[in-house]
């Protein structure tokens, strides 16, 4: 049995196709149902037949990818069963996914848990989604000895990822690259006030990265009212009208706008008044709009920091590069603890030959303490006790050390199982 | 002398791994550079606790810079716990490392008389740690033009990365300041106790001075006092205006950097002043 996973994700197969694939909540059951009574002859016929079949199994479907592992026998089943299960030409398939098998499915999955793998590298969303298709998996009586491991392993990676190297630390996205330069400038958030001109995708996002990052107060203005009312509803801020919002100047200490407005809609005029009115203490503004929002002579002002999206696609440059640096690191600890479950896997595979081992001891010292018993008419309860209990500890003693070895040689790959079974006659006695 | 010169070595290593790290940015060479402050601060600490608990006169110029690279030093470690940036010690290291250097080769002897009594002995370092928090506030004051003027220029390079925000530089300048405030007033109220107690030997004639008791080198020291008080007491009133005003005027960030400043400055003056008239 190896892990093999197929997967389609943003890489491989455009939009069009990913959605085909994508799975909701309710198809999950069903799929999983589909996969563990999957089995196939070795013709490739599927259904019902003797032959290769789906062990464990474990669905990962994202916006951005729709992976599937399988712990099976046959390289061919995940591609036979994906394809049938969709109704998909085997060829089309195989031209838009991949397929990883054994120690690279596993490599692969702690990339994925990692962020390595994402669209928006490092991107921290994934560890969880991970975590719930493991869940969904067990739910479902797809995750057995294998996969719990697995899971085990992936995720305490993934932490390890995120702990020892900063590939999650340095903005990529521009609301979230906004937040941070304002970080930059009064540290924590709490206890800011923030005004968000515009009520549009951009200026969402921005509203939700200012919101976690604990800030204070957030005044929203837009030309239509209502969609300010429901932005500031949905994040506890305050709505105000778009004809007198340069009075709030004074109070907000950042000002983030992003409308479609053909004109300035801030002008240096209303920073300077608003400056006056706060006593020059500093004000940080973040135009994302195109074309730009806020009068390039802001800058210009003391206290005033003004950054547009050239300064802003600088700062989300520099960090990407930083997370890719980042990612290489990521990729050395991957590397170890793919190799270190390799190890581990290898040791559990060699558990059941240990205890087919003590188990044999076990036979042979009942044999020949009834043996022994018989031909000196031993019949004493509290006698033959003793001298089982001198058997066991002599057997046990003996084989500690073969035990422990064996599972040390086997992880170096220094001894086969074959070799183990040879030399302790397991399965001729058996 | 032994554990100073042991400090001092810590200092230059913490600085050099300071600015080596400028350039590779390592977790553990930051980690290293504060271990090597930390110890160098503990070493530093046992010949000023020797001088306060007063088994050694603390009047030499030698102990006075050995109270002040302690300070300093201390700030420093402080500063960097609570912003988990090194970036600091760029401004603050470099002058512990000087006053350091120039302490230990500064042969300077401390010497006892009659003048030399508990007010004196609260004096020193009270007014030296209150400058080296003023020190530490014109470090900051310096980083806060620096970090402003990159945040303006919209160069997002390794200042940008390694300085605390900006606002958080401008309020610990401004706490530094207030912290100095208080040990300097301290200082200089110990100073004032201690002239009214000794004003009649200070200004009397040399002849007047011997027949107390004084000794050769305080005549020296009494020539150039005038001059430290004065100065002592223009960067009080300067800390004292800018303590005033960033309370009741509300000064922005930036003014109360150039204030901060120019009370370094001050400062800087008198030190000068005293090393060049009253040092024995």
């Amino acid at each position: 049995m190896q892990l093999i996973v197929l997967g389609i994700n943003h890489k491989t197969a455009p939009v069009e196709l990913r959605e085909r694939f994508s799975v909701s909540g309710d198809q999950v059951a069903g799929q999983y149902d589909y996969l563990l009574k999957y089995s196939q002859s070795h013709h490739g016929d599927a259904g019902g037949g003797a032959g290769c079949s789906v062990e464990e199994a474990l669905i990962i479907s994202t916006c951005n990818r729709v992976e599937y592992y399988m712990l099976t026998d046959d390289e061919q089943i995940p591609l036979n069963a994906v394809s049938k299960f969709f109704n998909i030409s085997q060829e089309l398939l195989r031209k838009h996914s991949f397929v990883y098998v054994g120690n690279d499915a596993v490599k692969h999955l702690m990339q994925v848990a990692s962020g390595i793998d994402s669209l928006v590298l490092g991107e921290p969303q994934i560890m969880g989604q991970v975590k719930d298709s493991f869940a969904k998996a067990r739910e479902n009586g797809a995750v057995k000895r294998f996969l719990n491991r697995l899971e085990q392993s992936v995720l305490s990676t993934a932490k390890k990822v995120r702990t020892f190297t900063g590939i999650s630390e340095n903005a990529v996205s521009v609301s979230y690259a906004a937040v941070g330069l304002a970080k930059k400038i009064f540290g924590s958030l709490e206890g800011r006030k923030a005004l968000i001109v515009g009520a549009g995708q951009m200026c969402e996002l921005a509203a939700e990265h200012l919101h976690s990052s604990g800030i204070d107060c957030i005044f929203i203005t837009n030309r239509t009212f209502e969609s300010a009312v429901a932005l500031a509803s949905k994040f506890g801020g305050k709505a105000i009208a778009f004809d007198d919002f340069t009075g709030t100047l004074a109070e907000v200490d950042i000002v983030i706008s992003s409308t479609g407005a053909d004109s300035y809609v801030i002008n240096a005029g209303d920073v300077e008044i608003a400056m006056k009115k706060r006593r020059n203490a500093p004000i940080f503004f973040i135009d994302i709009a195109v074309p730009r929002d806020i009068d390039p002579n802001v800058d210009k002002l003391n206290n005033v920091y003004l950054y547009d999206m050239d300064d802003l696609e600088q700062v989300i440059e520099k960090n990407s590069e930083k997370r890719k640096s980042e990612a290489e690191k990521a990729k050395l600890i991957i590397d170890e603890s793919v190799l270190k479950f390799e190890k581990r896997m290898k040791i559990a595979d060699a558990e059941p030959l240990i205890v087919k081992m003590r188990d044999l001891a076990r036979m042979i010292n009942e044999y020949e303490l009834e043996r022994y018993c018989s031909k000196n008419k031993i019949e004493d309860p509290n006698e033959i006790e003793k001298i089982r209990y001198l058997l066991y500890s002599a057997s046990n003693k003996l084989l500690h050390a073969p035990s422990v070895g064996f599972k040390k040689l086997i992880a170096k790959d220094e001894i086969t199982e074959d070799a183990f079974v040879e030399l302790f006659d397991i399965n001729k006695t058996k | 002398m032994f554990n100073y010169d042991v400090a001092v070595f810590l200092y230059v290593l913490s600085l050099l791994i300071l600015l080596i790290n400028l350039y590779f940015n390592k977790p553990f060479l930051r980690i290293l550079q504060m271990v090597f402050t930390c110890v160098g601060v503990f070493f530093n600490s046992i010949p000023v606790a020797s001088y306060i608990a007063g088994d050694v006169a603390v009047n030499s110029l030698q102990n006075t810079l050995m109270i002040a690279t302690l300070s300093l030093a201390a700030i420093y470690c402080v500063v960097c716990f609570l912003f988990r940036k090194d970036s600091p010690g760029l401004f603050i290291l470099p002058i512990v490392v000087i006053c350091g250097m120039f302490a230990i080769f500064n042969n300077s002897v401390a010497y006892k008389s009659n003048i030399n009594d508990l007010l004196l002995y609260v004096h020193i370092p009270l007014a030296t740690i209150g400058a080296s928090f003023f020190t530490a506030s014109f470090a900051c004051g310096i980083m806060y033009f620096i970090l402003e003027r990159e945040l303006k220029q919209k160069r997002f390079g390794k200042i940008f990365d390694r300085f605390p925000p900006l606002i958080k530089i401008a309020e610990l300048s401004c706490a530094l300041a207030y912290i100095g405030f208080a040990f300097y007033t301290s200082g200089l109220l110990a100073a004032t106790g201690w002239l009214r107690m000794h004003m009649s030997y200070l200004t009397s004639s040399y002849a007047g001075m011997q027949s107390a008791g004084m000794y050769s080198a305080d005549l020296q020291s009494a020539d150039g006092l005038t001059f430290k008080i004065i100065v002592s007491v223009f960067a009080w009133i300067i800390f004292a205006i800018i303590s005033f005003m960033r309370i009741k005027v509300n000064l922005n960030a930036k003014q109360t950097m150039i204030a901060s400043i120019i009370g370094f400055a001050v400062v800087l003056l008198m030190y000068l002043g005293v090393v060049m008239f009253t040092v024995r």
